[in-house]
């Protein structure tokens, strides 16, 4: 016999997993804290790629000019401009990540904490068919 | 007014039924029109410029998810390109993976805007899209119209100097080519210009819209449309910048337009679809359809024929036993 209220109860948590269930795994794998680390990492690796990326066509949009100020520059103040302007730039932007990652995981759990509560629906219809 | 309203729920049902076929058939005329205009504007290289080429990316994309789009037109302009010089090519494969690392890294769903935009901007639409998202979106949304703003103008900019950065531009060297098709990005100052006038109408929409005023959308959308058209108008003439005003009025006319007709589909309307899924338990698989109830009632006509002769009392009495049914 189908019991109807069970497969609406299962067919609610499957519509979940289709659609916001991948979204949703990292809330239920990690903590809070090592989620928003994983990211920052990441964010770390993309974030260092592009600065010097955007520092590799600055460089070659300005050839000219460097070339000739070769001679007259004071590397190590270039140097330490170039480091400042990295840590600057990706304080700002870890800074995005920890908020964007942050907000993420709060709604994330809370969308988890109702599918919980739908499995737990189904999980105690099903011991009241068996107790029938 | 109720008869519009009544075409909105049809259409609704009509998606809500259909969505299985309309979705692949809305994918398949954006990726016609986005990989028709490319080839159309930027068709450096031949082979992948002819229809049925463009016809089978078509195919493709409406059935795959959106994000496939949006990377198979990334890979189509970087052909064409790398057809028309391969400095262009590592400019825009730059400019590309600069967004993807540094914005949809973060929101990948976003991507749709960064393709629609320059469709948009093509047509002389620029203001529908940060309209657009300040309606349905989110404020971070802005980003990925940027993100389009900038293809396009950058693509525009190829377009126009294509002669001086082609393969068969003598006396132009590798750096110089190089520094060209950079300036379209860093030097184009109507860019800048679009680009804060986009942002401002986002902000100014999404502001408006969310205020517990009447009409707060239509509202957002035609003070959207005034400050766009105000900071590209101020914009234009400090910039010195002519022969753009006629384009810019009718432009925002048609967007305040389209606007509007956005603003009527998707206001208060949940595009809510039919899901199908698949799960079981120890003794059934099952196959689910599961349709979302429809809550309003589709208008109901009853005619009734009052005889003038004979016969009238006794459809007056029909008609009061069902009255007292009711």
């Amino acid at each position: 016999m189908l019991n109807q209220e069970r497969i609406c109860e299962m067919t609610r948590l499957a519509i979940f997993d289709k659609e916001d269930g991948e979204e949703c795994k990292p809330m239920i794998q990690y903590f809070r804290s090592d989620y928003i680390a994983k990211e920052l990492l990441k964010s770390l690796i993309t974030g260092t790629i592009a600065f010097f990326v955007i520092v590799g066509i600055a460089v070659l949009y300005r050839a000219e000019e460097l070339m000739d100020q070769l001679n007259s520059m004071d590397i190590r103040k270039t140097l330490a401009q170039g480091v400042l302007c990295y840590a600057v730039c990706m304080a700002v932007y870890l800074l995005i990540t920890y908020a964007v990652y942050y907000i993420r995981y709060t709604r994330g759990r809370q969308k988890v904490k109702k599918y919980y509560k739908h499995l737990k629906k189904v999980n105690k219809i099903y011991r009241e068919e068996e107790q029938m | 007014m109720t008869g519009l309203l009544e075409i909105r729920e049809k259409l609704k049902n009509i998606y809500g039924k259909y969505d299985i076929y309309l979705k692949p058939l809305f994918k398949f005329i954006l990726s016609m029109c986005v990989f028709l205009l490319i080839n159309g504007n930027i068709g450096y290289m031949e082979r992948i410029s002819k229809l049925p080429v463009t016809l089978v990316f078509s195919l493709i994309c409406s059935i795959l998810p959106v994000n496939f789009l949006i990377l198979l037109s990334g890979v189509v302009i970087l052909l064409h390109l790398y057809a028309l010089s391969l400095e262009v090519a590592v400019v825009a494969l730059i400019l590309f993976l600069l967004m993807a690392l540094l914005y949809f890294r973060f929101a990948p769903k976003d991507g749709i805007y960064a393709v629609l935009t320059p469709l948009c901007l093509h047509f002389n639409l620029g203001p529908v899209m940060p309209v657009t998202v300040g309606l349905l979106g989110k404020a971070y949304s802005v980003v990925s119209v940027v993100c389009g703003t900038l293809i396009w103008f950058f693509l525009n900019g190829i377009k126009e100097n294509a002669a001086a950065l082609g393969g068969s531009a003598k006396g132009a060297s590798e750096l110089s080519k190089f520094t060209t098709a950079l300036n379209q990005l860093i030097g184009n100052k109507e860019m800048y210009l679009v680009i804060l006038s986009f942002m401002l109408v986002t902000v100014m929409v999404l502001f408006i819209r969310r205020l517990s005023i009447d009409y707060a959308w239509t509202a957002a959308i035609v003070i959207g449309a005034l400050v766009n058209f105000i900071v590209l108008f101020a914009g234009y003439l400090l910039l010195g910048i002519s022969g753009r005003l006629m384009g810019l009025v009718i432009g925002s006319l048609v967007s305040l337009g389209l606007a509007l007709i956005l603003e009527f589909l998707f206001f208060n309307l949940d595009y809510t679809r039919t899901e199908r899924v698949q799960f079981e338990d120890d003794e059934y698989y099952y196959y689910v359809k599961a349709i979302p109830k429809m809550y309003v009632a589709k208008k109901e006509k009853q005619v009734k024929t009052f005889s003038s002769k004979g016969g009238s009392r006794a459809v007056r009495r029909q008609f009061s036993d069902e009255m007292d049914d009711d």
